[in-house]
């Protein structure tokens, strides 16, 4: 199978005009393949979030290669769709607008566009209640599904997920992790997933890769040889402990080399 | 100690006006908890938890109800309920030290006891090496360490934590929730702690408090009991006793949230 993402002797700096200053990802070798779910897990700073911004063609690179299907990333791309942490909805919008934003910009017609909103609504669970009212007024998980919603409106090629299920109540992140569980399970979809959440990385994943303290590296990767059907899996499965045990093991080791990094500031 | 509880929640209504129209928050809500608990407040999105919480601390008034704290009705916010919010509310231009000597100070203590319970807070939380810092200049963590030390210094009878851990990633957050563990543990206080982590809500609560939907109030309690010093069993968290509460919590919670339609707008606590 081919690599979706292919990322050779990466390396980033914070900033490019001082290289004295710090070195956010020095020689990262990352691949995915096509088909895959794979989160992304490492101590604060080690340049997780970094890496899934320079996959979206948000960040320029210091050195290395970085391949989407084949081709190096120059620039964003729909067909990379990202789900920030803070949602980022366009407050000057409405719901329906925000989530036909991307179908709209690219020039589809207003039936099909109808079509996609019905899909998306149906598939995020979202009601006409919601479609006219601005993001403002909405609750942080309702907002979060019309971000998901949004990105799934544009059917990407993979799903970059930036810790999106971190300041939700547990209700909606189940919610939500279930829909991607699913989404994943019939479409076989690529979804590249950046946590720090230890138990939820190897809830979803296939595959953990666990990054190293700043300048990030790889540092092991966990295989998740756990049934498919995620959702309907126990917390307390006596595998899935061990794994989350095993990763939890190796993100601490990491942590004690990073918690010197974690005092200094001024970057 | 009566038999009512050290906290007591009675007969609870909180209604806010929205457009108009009466809009109930938390309706018929009764509750006990007991001296040197530590409880811990979870349920669906909106259902009242935060407002329970400011309830208690007095920030604002019932709509009918009351609340009695060691036997006293609460009728405002008072130094003995102390109150850890989620994004901290400390005061950028003062060093952590002057942050953590705020409320003892304001409070008329002597130069010397102030002096002695700021430093005895900063060592219990770690932050005697950086006592001179700002607030920008420290970590995530570190910032909801000096909350912690400034509230912990005013000697509050009650600990009322608003999801403090909840802005953290997850080894801070399990770090920093064995030193919450500590502190309720050596100084026996009472603590009220809202959490939107299911794995946090067991591994800290002796009692967990699960709500219904709005309007909120309590649909089931579970007890937790896993040992009390939870901090000296390293593997705890990756233990089947402990998820199998997880579990139950998770299966419960889904049931309350499946008996209402989740909410679309935001609540009137959420920020």
């Amino acid at each position: 199978m081919t690599n979706v993402i292919e990322a050779t002797k990466l390396k980033k700096l914070f900033r490019p005009d001082d290289p004295s200053r710090l070195l956010a990802i020095d020689g990262f070798d990352f691949e995915m393949k096509e088909g895959e779910f794979v989160t992304l897990i490492g101590p604060t700073g080690c340049g997780k979030t970094t890496f899934l911004r320079i996959v979206a063609g948000f960040e320029d690179i210091q050195g290395g290669q970085i391949l989407f299907k084949g081709k190096p990333v120059e620039a964003p791309d729909a067909k990379r769709g990202v789900i920030f942490q803070d949602i980022r909805l366009f407050p000057w919008m409405t719901v329906r607008d925000n989530i036909l934003f991307g179908v709209k910009s690219r020039g589809i017609k207003a039936e099909e566009q109808k079509q996609k909103l019905k899909e998306t609504m149906e598939l995020m669970q979202l009601d006409n209640e919601a479609l006219n009212m601005y993001p403002d007024r909405l609750s942080t998980g309702m907002r979060q599904r019309i971000g998901v919603a949004r990105v799934l409106a544009n059917s990407p090629d993979i799903i970059l997920l930036d810790e999106p299920l971190n300041s939700l109540d547990w209700v909606t992140r189940d919610y939500i992790q279930t829909t991607f569980l699913k989404l994943w399970h019939e479409t076989k979809k690529p979804i590249l997933f950046v946590t720090h959440n230890i138990p939820e990385a190897v809830f979803v994943a296939q595959k953990v890769v666990v990054m190293t303290a700043r300048p990030g590296k790889t540092k092991s990767v966990v295989n998740v040889d756990l049934p498919e059907r995620r959702w309907e899996l126990r917390r307390d499965n006596d595998h899935y402990l061990d794994l989350v045990k095993t990763t939890s093991r190796l993100v601490e080791d990491e942590l004690s080399k990073a918690r010197e990094v974690e005092k200094v500031v001024g970057y | 100690m009566s038999a009512d509880g050290f906290i007591q929640v009675k007969d609870l209504d909180l209604v806010y006006m929205k457009e108009g129209k009466p809009f109930p928050v938390i309706k018929g809500l009764n509750v006990n908890i007991a001296k040197g608990e530590f409880a811990v407040l979870v349920g669906p999105s909106d259902s009242g938890k935060t407002c329970l919480l400011r309830l208690i601390a007095g920030f604002e008034d019932p709509t009918s109800g009351e609340i009695f704290v060691d036997g006293k009705s609460v009728k405002g916010p008072d130094p003995s309920r102390g109150y850890v919010f989620q994004d901290m509310v400390l005061f950028p231009w003062m060093t952590v030290h002057q942050n953590a000597s705020f409320g003892p100070k304001s409070r008329g203590l002597s130069e010397k006891e102030v002096k002695e319970v700021t430093k005895k807070w900063l060592d219990k939380v770690g932050l005697t090496k950086f006592q001179e810092k700002y607030l920008h200049e420290l970590s995530g963590g570190m910032q909801q360490r000096v909350g912690f030390a400034r509230v912990m210094a005013n000697d509050p009878e009650v600990l009322l934590c608003d999801d403090p851990l909840g802005q953290l990633d997850w080894v801070s957050r399990e770090t920093l929730s064995n030193e919450v563990l500590q502190v309720w543990h050596e100084t026996g206080r009472t603590v009220v702690y809202v959490t939107q982590a299911i794995e946090e809500a067991v591994y800290l609560a002796q009692k967990i408090y699960i709500f219904a939907p709005r309007p909120g109030k309590i649909a089931q309690i579970l007890e937790v009991k896993l040992p009390e010093k939870r901090w000296e069993d390293k593997d705890l968290r990756f233990k089947k006793e402990y998820y199998h509460y997880v579990e139950q919590l998770r299966e419960i919670i889904t049931e309350q949230a499946s008996k209402s339609k989740e909410p679309v707008e935001k609540g009137p606590c959420s920020p």
